[in-house]
């Protein structure tokens, strides 16, 4: 009895940095933005502040714009997502080897995240040039080549325009994101270090091939990071912001396809003095992030394997 | 006493090839990523090197056609950079030192103690990451600004102590809940309490996670720009995210300098995290049972 | 024993710590305490520099004001400004754009200076004239006009009392860059010619003989199209463009071009859009034209790449282009050649016309000394050994006029007097509303590109993108149509080409 009223003091005190946190210097901004978003302001000075009571969520609701950003967040959640995921732990696969100078590797794999935004936009909007980028000469060298071992012929052929057709700037951005899964792979190489090698030895040994070893011992093992990376990645891609603005001007890109949520966030409480709009929008955002977050824990509890409960 | 399986010699020499095969595909695989991913390094090292109607010519050059090792010594003695590292050790170690510690316990609260409503205090740790930065900025500085943390280091560290974001936080916990039970059960039986459980079995043994928030949480502080562009305004206090700055503006950029001045800003993360990989080692656990 | 000590330390630590929180708390709630006089400014490290010298030579002045120079780096001067006005811990001298100034001045965050400049006036025995006359002689008209209004509060005599927020500290308009390199070996020379002619055909051929004469003070738009139009190469045929005529872009860049044929974005009260009409169709067809006629030829995009109009110029990509001053220091930097040009002139009509924009330094509402606010924004914008620091950084005009001669003399035989020209001549203001700038540039952003997209299935005419123009429902909610009629009538136009 004592034992167990002790543990829970315990949980109490070890998690009493964030609560205190959280209540001290999270929660009050967090309902200031709430009430925020009933209101009307220009964000200059507190001279404009009015109260519009649900104004702008039945705005939000004919916003077109609005509509149209939450579906290029939404397309492009779901698309870079899954594959940050494939290329983060394909990745971490690469670089769990023991190999000597695996480190510079990894060093390598994670230079992305290292350098800051203004090299990595600069040299992006280099690599996606239609006509003398680096993407497009290696989509044309490749093409001749298939075309000189006979495979389809080039006539009219001609490789995207990332940056200016509206078509394929989602694709650009999605690129963009899958260089830049350090962080995740990074938590994936960590996870795989701590796959015990009994559990390896003991499949081998029962005749598994590595594809059912991968199967049945990595991927078990690794699911708290997979469910990791998943929700991060999930609350993170709705909310791409920063390469997205700096690559196409903080405009939407050609007919707004590059036109994601946060950014038309930022557009309206920052640019067009509408901040009320726009923690109105946050909020719809939050909603649905928390909704779809909810459904990934749900699936945790059958999917996901933890060691220490036993 | 069994009888040794009859060895099969092609059969193995075909297995050791198809590991070689293996291997340097993998190695091969490995090389040309790299160069992908080392693209805007090289980028940004040819762009410190050129002069400035060069840094965005059309076609682009790799290789400068002068090589201007001038552009470090101007980039690096026109503002006062030591000063601006020296800001930046100091924000950027606080920040993270405060976020392992604290990440790390309120992750095991989360993952391996019972205490009442866990459950829904987890929910709302992962929705603190789903409002945007954006909306809060505003009324954060109004709390800032009542605290009378304006024009201090306090925003950009305090915080950090208390909690250190959601992400890590939520890092932690996944990584203490796979440390198997055996091993607390067996350290509870010898009476060990609460803090000696954590400090003395979990946490050693969480060698690559620390590691991991380490690395990325110092990184992540280093380079943080809108935290301090915010809440600092006295210029001798400024860290190397706002100093880089300095060649940039409304206006237009100093290409050339503002690339040199970050390689060479950037050069200590990426020996940390050369460095702070190598705890990225297979884990001392050994399981009980299992298998 | 080593328990009470480590009890002892970790009291003394918490307790510490506790001081190091909230020490500042307490200071800031009770407010009080000796400030210095703040001022805050944006810039690279050079407007940094340029800051220290204009301080410096403050204090010599003024000893007995402690300044504090608050520098913002980077492009995100503007988000910083409003929170710290928001949280009304803004400094008390801030440097401000045009633009969103009366956004500002609406909040009631700058302080009307006009009574410290009549006080002024008084000792100066210059107290006769009218506040607004007397600030246009020694500032200029744009210039003045940008940061004071005259919706102020009723005179007795029934007018209505000038009101000026900032004083103008610098600035500058729009003029062409022509690449001095380009111009030698395609052998353009820019001289003086008789009356009536802008642009005279050489008989000379082959890389550097003489083979243009062009008096931009005469030229013409059709001058224009001819030069660079011969300036526009693609020598390999590859059908992608090495060197660009003229390197223009949308909004800013076009402004000249379209208030010289007559368009404007806002009507003259500057409350409601006016975007229609015979010259905003021909301005829009101009822009189409030099997109997509001529194959290409006269205007860069996407082939471009990260390079914008500046880089490709600097690169030596473009033979002109068109920005302000403030491009100057890295032209400079970069050590390209350049002559400074004019605009050239509307054929039908003989007008020209070119953006000007100017920057302000106003004294904060909240701002704490008041008295010694004004005793350095007169310091920036009345003594001429400050704006002689600005002018000598060749970024932009200084504010003060007499100061323009300063300016003048750096950089000689570039050409830089031609903006003080304009800026006394031809230049004018951008059609800023008293709110909705943003909003106003991005929906013709929007038009523009959607003049020149890509996709030629998608491109629009110029009376559709009046239509789209005026389709754009958060701008009219805010600025709307000065003619709805017409408005509508455009719009169904839109509406009906399905695009």
């Amino acid at each position: 009895m004592r034992a167990q009223a002790r543990r829970q003091l315990a949980g109490w005190l070890f998690a009493a940095p964030w609560l205190i946190g959280f209540l001290g210097l999270t929660l009050l901004p967090l309902i200031a933005s709430l009430a925020l978003s009933f209101c009307s302001w220009k964000g200059l000075g507190l001279g404009t502040l009015r109260f519009v009571g649900l104004d702008n969520y039945r705005r939000l609701a004919d916003d077109a714009t609005a509509l149209k950003a939450l579906g290029n967040t939404a397309i492009y959640a779901f698309t870079a997502v899954p594959l940050g995921l494939a290329v983060a732990l394909g990745l971490a696969l690469l670089l769990s080897q023991k190999r000597p100078g695996i480190g510079l590797f990894r060093t390598l794999f994670y230079m992305p995240n290292v350098i800051s935004g203004v090299a990595t936009v600069m040299m992006w909007t280099w690599v996606f040039n239609a006509q003398f980028g680096l993407l497009n000469a290696a989509l044309r060298a490749g093409a001749r080549l298939l075309v000189a071992l006979g495979v389809g012929s080039l006539t009219g052929w001609d490789p995207p325009n990332w940056l200016g057709d509206p078509a394929w700037t989602k694709p650009a951005l999605v690129v963009m994101s899958l260089w830049g899964t350090g962080g995740a792979m990074l938590v994936f190489l960590a996870a795989l270090q701590n796959v015990p090698e009994q559990l390896y030895e003991a499949a081998r040994l029962d005749g598994a091939s590595r594809w059912q070893q991968f199967r049945h011992v990595t991927l078990p093992q690794i699911s708290p990071a997979i469910y990791f990376n998943l929700v991060m990645g999930l609350i993170g891609s709705f909310q791409v912001f920063n390469d997205a603005f700096i690559l196409f001007g903080g405009r939407g890109g050609p007919d707004d396809s590059a036109l994601f949520y946060v950014v038309y966030l930022y557009t309206k409480a920052f640019q067009h003095l509408e901040f009320g709009y726009a923690s109105a929008l946050a909020w719809v955002l939050f909603v649905i992030v928390l909704a779809l977050t909810l459904l990934v824990v749900r699936g945790a509890r059958r999917l996901v394997y933890y060691e220490g409960d036993q | 006493m069994s009888a040794l399986p009859p060895v099969d010699l092609a059969a193995s020499r075909r297995a050791i090839l198809a590991r070689r095969v293996r291997a340097a595909i993998g190695l091969a695989a490995l090389c040309l990523l790299a160069v992908l991913f080392l693209a805007p390094l090289l980028w940004a090292m040819s762009a410190s090197l050129k002069s400035l109607d060069k840094v965005n010519e059309f076609p682009p050059r790799l290789i400068p056609e002068q090589w201007l090792w001038s552009n470090y010594a101007a980039a690096l003695t026109k503002l006062p950079f030591l000063v601006f590292v020296g800001n930046s050790l100091v924000i950027t170690i606080a920040a993270t030192i405060g976020q392992v510690l604290s990440a790390s316990l309120v992750g095991y609260a989360f993952a391996r103690l019972p205490w009442r409503g866990r459950g829904f205090w987890f929910v709302i740790l992962l929705a603190t990451m789903m409002l945007p930065a954006q909306v809060v900025m505003i009324p954060q500085y109004l709390l800032y600004k009542e605290l009378g943390w304006v024009n201090t280091y306090k925003p950009l560290i305090v915080p950090f102590w208390l909690g250190g974001g959601a992400f890590f936080i939520f890092l932690f916990r996944q990584f203490f809940k796979g440390i198997p039970k055996e091993m607390e059960e067996a350290a509870r039986l010898d009476g060990a309490s609460e803090w000696q459980l954590y400090w003395q079995i979990f946490l050693p043994n969480a060698k690559p996670v620390i590691a991991t928030a380490a690395v990325m949480g110092f990184i992540a502080h280093w380079k943080d720009f809108m935290g301090p562009l915010i809440y600092l305004s006295d210029f001798r206090t400024y860290p190397t995210s706002l100093g880089l700055h300095m060649y940039q503006s409304i206006d237009g950029a100093w290409t050339n300098y503002l690339m040199a001045a970050a390689l060479v800003t950037t050069l200590p993360l990426i020996v940390l995290f050369a460095v702070g990989q190598r705890f990225l080692v297979k884990g001392m656990l050994l399981t009980g049972s299992k298998g | 024993m080593v328990r009470v000590l480590r009890s002892l330390v970790l009291t003394l630590a918490a307790a510490a710590a506790l001081w190091w929180l909230f020490a500042d708390t307490v200071r800031h709630q009770r407010g009080g305490g000796s400030a210095p006089l703040r001022v805050c400014f944006w810039g690279t490290f050079e407007e940094y520099g340029m800051w220290q010298e204009l301080g410096a030579e403050f204090q010599r002045r003024h000893p007995g004001i402690a300044l504090k120079l608050e520098y913002v780096p980077g492009g995100r001067y503007e988000t910083k400004i409003q929170q710290q006005l928001v949280g009304e811990s803004a400094p008390d001298v801030i440097v401000y754009q045009d633009e969103p100034f009366f956004e500002l001045v609406d909040e009631g965050n700058f302080v009307d200076l006009a009574p410290l400049l009549d006080a002024e006036r008084a000792q100066l025995g210059e107290a006769g004239e009218d506040l607004e006359a007397w600030l246009t002689a020694r500032y200029w008209p744009t210039a003045v006009q940008s940061f004071g209004d005259r919706l102020g509060e009723p005179t007795a005599g029934g007018g209505r009392r000038w009101r000026q927020f900032g004083m103008p500290i610098w600035g500058g308009c729009n003029l062409l860059y022509a690449n001095a390199a380009i111009f030698a070996r395609d052998g353009v020379r820019i001289a003086a010619l008789p009356a009536g002619e802008g642009l005279r055909r050489e008989p000379g051929s082959g890389p550097g003989a003489l083979r243009w004469t062009v008096d931009d003070r005469q030229w013409t738009i059709a001058d224009f199209e001819r030069l660079t139009r011969d300036l526009t190469r693609d020598d390999d045929r590859d059908g992608f463009i090495e060197q660009f005529g003229y390197a223009g872009g949308p909004t800013v860049s076009w402004l000249p071009f379209h208030q010289m044929l007559g368009g404007d974005l806002l009507d003259p009260t500057r409350t409601r859009t006016l975007f229609h009409g015979p010259e905003v169709e021909r301005s829009l067809a101009l822009f189409q034209a030099w997109r997509w006629d001529d194959a290409r030829r006269i205007e860069p995009r996407e082939e471009m790449g990260a390079m914008t109009q500046s880089v490709a110029f600097l690169c030596g990509r473009a033979a002109l282009f068109s920005a302000g001053p403030w491009e100057m220091p890295f032209l400079n930097a970069a050590r390209v050649d350049y002559r400074v040009m004019h605009f050239p002139r509307d054929n039908i009509s003989g007008r020209r016309a070119t953006r000007i924009t100017w920057d302000a330094v106003a004294v904060n509402a909240r701002a704490r000394r008041p008295a010694e606010a004004w005793a350095l924004v007169r310091f920036l914008t009345r003594d001429r050994a400050a704006q002689d620091i600005i002018a000598r950084m060749q970024r932009s005009i200084p504010g003060m006029r007499s100061a323009a001669a300063t300016f003048m003399a750096g950089n000689p035989g570039s050409g830089v007097e031609r903006f003080v020209e304009a800026a006394g001549d031809y230049a004018i203001m951008q059609p800023i509303p008293r709110h909705g700038w943003v909003l106003l540039t991005d929906a013709w952003m929007r038009t523009l590109d959607r003049v020149r997209h890509v996709i030629p299935e998608r491109r629009l005419t110029p009376a559709e993108a009046i239509g789209y123009f005026y389709s754009q429902g958060d701008l009219h909610a805010l600025l709307p149509a000065a003619d709805p009629e017409a408005a509508k009538r455009y719009q169904d136009i839109y509406r009906r080409s399905g695009k």
